[in-house]
């Protein structure tokens, strides 16, 4: 009995030491994107403190920044959002997030409802996001649909991301490797901003009707659906947003604000005349790339998207608030570091 | 499921699981059933071949011992009015009697084999010679897809059928027990091949768990993952790069490529053995032997007695010894000495049939001219090893050279290994024309500079992952040299401090994690002898 | 015994074969010799060995090879 009780505890101790340096490995070997650190610092948010929540893909995060309208409003705001995010993973996202804060308001990047999500090409996307997230049952579905689309990938990969990334000790310099975790908490409340500007132009007949048929890709529309389904379900006021970018189109638009319509919720289009000339940023300076903006875009855009959040939602103002004296510290910090004035 | 995918280490710890947690007597059960689910997942239809050979050989095996038996009680009572020549007499009419069981038994299962394997392989050929000596028939070829380890379980099953025909091994009463024995799933993969004799008492007695033995076959599962997947499958893109494109790289790269494809297949074949060998282990059931170190080996023949050491004693047991000593061979063996002397004469009853034995071996390994090739250049080496033994010894004896000494042993160490590697570029070449012009190349184009000046760095493997195969090779060596010195690794390694034994494993498992070779970007190859 | 030793002696004169209990097992006879052997046991002693004879029990010693031959010859 004496034996088998040293047996058992010797295993644990093994099992434990092992498990230790597999997590410092996981740590050193991890690659660390910004947007997967930011998604991971929203497990450092107080519960129920965020009162807007974005999920969607990349124009979201470089484009909407919470700090700047809590600066403005008082509401608080985080943004989940990851290049090519698929909409399996924005729902899942999204679903696990509302376990976390309970928002007044979503706000949902849709412009993936377009595209036909092949999990095979988009792996790395696919780990921006998820690498990020704690292992749920939201996340398990998500991997769980990854391998079963494309066999190369495994759901134990996404678990234990060291068996992805352990082909990167070549790259990694054991020495000067962090090995920290990932992002415990977030001053930029998602908002990864680029400071780089590349010229851009508006095509010609920008948001004109040229009759081209537009369609939304099947699985991306269910997803969407239970996004929305499961935010009225909870009572949560839902906004499909689009973000500025060069190859929109007029069909496009027109498409995604009768799915709107359709389901009751509300649109906003940043590409629309009306909206375009009133955010007024300058293609020339205020663009990162054709499909987003940059920091100083980002704030013309926030500037636009706070003003008709607090004008169309009851939102609250926590300034000066000692229970939000963090997001106080945060914003002095972004503003900072921003260098936005 | 791959040796090396989570999927079979999930199910393997399931089984391990459902078979202590069963009571003792109906372990055996427990494991049979896990056989045939471990088989389900390789594929349903190919239950069918899997039956079929377990109810045809229980048929005969029982069929077998059922005359055996009478044949004793016969024997006995009309013993006494018998004189010599009766004896031998009653002994060959039982012996015919016996084969007419046995006989069809075996050309149904080998039959099965051979359609599957080779039909392909036949009929191409002869379309071929059809085509060439104009007769307009064309026949229909067909190639099948090969159930899961059919070349592996036929052997030994019919091993079995062979030992009960000849009186070796008592028949098994119990067909599932039979069934068990067939498909055991550790090794219906890639071998080894076993014996009747050796796993049956351990697969059909309920086992006890033991700590020490299930750490040893972990442990030795690793060690089978890390050859596979840190040597093997490093080595496999070098080799891939040059078999893939002979034209770009001839001349000494395809010495390179012959020594790391030793290293690969080596590493691969062995890493899947030790990794079933770990498994049986969980299940308290030690299998065969089937490497020892072969390229430490100082002759062909020394070879082939450590290299897949399973599939050898089978045809040596199944095929050498009967051929040769038939009383066709036998005969072949006296004229032969009166017609071309005693030496050699002597020999004919051996060499004829070795030489059969490695055409079997060569296309055992697939249904490919290069395989038949590769089996008569083993067969022409050893024949050639035999006829010039004395006449090297006494020329070496004459030269002064000392036999005896270190540089000697590793003097034959490394031209058997050169002489394996050579026969390595035939199995591996895309086609054997393809070897011969690579082996041309070689020695037309031999350029060591390669070696130097950055050319070994354009096979698809970087610097780092070139260190990282030569320190695992150099691991590999050093624990080959230990196991041959008679050092047991693992017993030793437990013997040291915790510290250290601990560090030994956490440094063998993160190896295993950090420089396997698996993951997305890799496609763990499957292991290259499952195929066969 | 005494003709015995001294076929083995003409098969493989570099073996000691007295007292030796691991022939086949320690690999100094292998499967070429036991064939030899064999055809030199059946010509001078007038049995049958068949492949179901040849087991490593069976040729490990001189004692288990006498004994073998011993087996057949009354059989």
């Amino acid at each position: 009995m004496g034996k088998k009780i040293n047996i058992i505890a010797r295993c644990s101790a093994f099992c434990l030491v092992f498990a230790l340096v597999f997590t410092q490995m996981t740590q050193m070997y991890i690659r660390r994107d910004d947007e997967t650190n930011e998604i991971h610092a929203f497990y450092g948010e107080e519960e129920n403190t965020v009162d807007v929540l974005y999920v969607g893909s990349s124009p979201l995060l470089r484009g909407v920044s919470p700090m700047l309208m809590y600066r403005d409003y008082g509401y608080t705001g985080y943004v989940r959002a990851s290049a090519l995010q698929a909409p399996s993973v924005t729902y899942g996202l999204l679903a696990e997030s509302l376990n976390y804060q309970t928002p007044q308001v979503v706000v949902l990047g849709c412009d993936n409802l377009f595209q036909e999500y092949d999990y095979a090409e988009r792996e790395g996307d696919l780990r921006r996001a998820l690498d990020g997230m704690k292992l749920s049952g939201y996340k398990w579905r998500i991997i769980r649909e990854v391998a079963e689309a494309d066999e190369r990938q495994t759901e134990l990969s996404y678990i234990f991301p060291l068996l992805r990334y352990h082909e990167r000790w070549k790259e990694v310099n054991p020495a000067e490797a962090e090995t920290e975790p990932l992002m415990q908490h977030s001053f930029k409340k998602g908002h990864v901003y680029l400071r780089q500007a590349e010229p851009q132009e508006y095509p010609e007949n920008f948001m004109e009707p040229t009759g081209e048929t537009v369609a939304f890709d099947e699985s991306a529309l269910e997803y969407t659906k239970k996004s929305i389904a499961l935010c009225k379900e909870k009572g949560i006021e839902v906004v499909i947003l689009h973000l500025p970018k060069m190859s929109w189109t007029y069909e496009m638009s027109q498409a995604l604000e009768e799915f709107a319509q359709e389901q009751g919720v509300a649109y906003v289009d940043m590409d629309r005349e009306e909206i375009r000339n009133e955010i007024g940023l300058d293609p020339q300076t205020e663009y990162y790339d054709q499909g987003h903006v940059n920091l100083a875009g980002s704030v013309k855009v926030t500037a636009w998207l706070g003003a008709y959040l607090d004008s169309h939602y009851d939102l609250p103002d926590h300034r000066g608030d000692e229970n939000y004296a963090q997001w106080d510290a945060d914003l002095a910090q972004y503003l900072e570091v921003s260098g936005v004035s | 499921m791959a040796f090396t995918s989570m999927a079979f280490v999930m199910f393997l710890a399931l089984a391990v699981a459902a078979y202590y947690v069963t009571p003792k007597r109906y372990r055996w059960v427990t494991l049979l059933v896990v056989n045939y689910v471990f088989y389900y997942f390789a594929g349903v239809k190919y239950f069918v071949y899997l039956l079929a050979t377990t109810i045809t050989t229980y048929i005969a095996t029982r069929k077998l011992g059922k005359m055996a038996e009478e044949n004793k009680t016969a024997y006995n009572a009309a013993k006494a009015e018998l004189d010599k020549e009766g004896k031998k007499r009653w002994k060959a009419e039982f012996t015919k009697k016996k084969r007419r069981v046995l006989i069809p038994a075996l050309v149904f299962n080998f039959g099965i084999l051979a359609v599957l394997k080779y039909s392909g392989f036949v009929t191409e050929n002869l379309n071929a010679l059809f085509a060439r000596i104009s007769v307009p028939v064309e026949l229909p070829v067909f190639h099948f897809l090969l159930p899961l380890g059919i070349s592996f379980y036929t052997f030994q099953t019919m091993g079995y059928l062979i030992d009960v025909y000849r009186e070796k091994t008592a028949p098994e009463k119990n067909i599932g027990k039979l069934a068990l024995f067939i498909s055991f799933f550790p090794q219906i993969v890639q071998g080894p091949i076993g014996r009747f004799q050796n796993l049956s008492k351990q697969l059909f007695e309920g086992n006890s768990f033991s700590y020490e033995r299930t750490k040893f076959g972990v442990q030795l599962m690793m060690w089978g993952a890390f050859k596979k997947l840190v040597i093997a499958d490093r080595a496999s893109v070098m080799v891939d790069n040059i078999f893939g494109f002979p034209d770009t790289f001839g001349g000494t790269y395809v010495a390179v490529a012959a020594l790391i494809y030793c290293i690969q297949l080596y590493g691969d074949f062995s890493g899947g053995i030790d990794i079933a060998t770990g498994a049986a282990q969980l299940f308290g059931v030690d299998l065969d032997k089937n490497f020892e170190r072969p390229y430490l080996a100082t002759s062909i023949p020394d070879f082939w007695r450590r290299w897949h050491i399973t599939l050898g004693a089978w045809f040596r047991d199944y095929v050498f010894y009967p051929l040769s000593l038939s009383k066709f061979f036998m005969k072949v063996g006296k004229k032969g000495r009166q017609v071309l002397g005693n030496y050699i004469g002597k020999l004919l009853p051996v060499l004829i049939p070795q030489f059969i034995v490695f055409f079997l071996i060569g296309i055992w390994h697939g249904a490919e001219w290069k395989y038949i090739a590769f089996g008569f250049y083993n067969g022409t080496l050893i024949v050639l090893g035999i006829l010039f033994e004395q006449p090297l010894q006494e020329l070496a004896k004459k030269l002064g050279i000392r036999t005896e000494c270190f540089s000697w042993h590793l003097f034959r160490i490394l031209r058997t290994l050169v002489l394996v590697a050579l026969g390595k570029i035939i199995t591996r070449a895309a086609g054997f024309s393809l070897s011969v012009s690579m082996m041309k190349s070689m020695v037309l184009n031999w350029d060591t500079d390669i070696l130097w000046n950055g050319g070994l760095l354009q096979l698809g493997l970087d610097r780092q992952d070139m260190w990282v195969l030569f320190l695992s090779c150099l691991v590999l060596l050093a624990v080959s040299i230990m196991q041959e010195k008679g050092i047991h690794v693992r017993e030793t390694l437990a013997k040291q401090n915790l510290y250290f034994r601990w560090a030994v494993y956490l440094g063998g498992i993160f190896t295993l994690i950090i420089f396997g070779i698996y993951g997305l970007n890799y496609n763990a190859a499957d292991f290259i002898y499952r195929g066969f | 015994m005494e003709s015995l030793l001294k076929i083995l002696a003409e098969i493989r004169p570099d073996v000691d074969f007295e007292g030796n209990q691991e022939l086949v097992d320690s690999g100094e006879l292998d499967s070429f010799d036991i064939v030899t052997l064999v055809g030199e046991l059946c010509d001078a002693y007038d049995i049958e060995i068949g492949a179901d004879d040849i087991v490593p029990e069976n040729f490990n010693s001189v004692e288990a090879i006498m004994a073998l031959v011993t087996r057949l010859q009354e059989d």
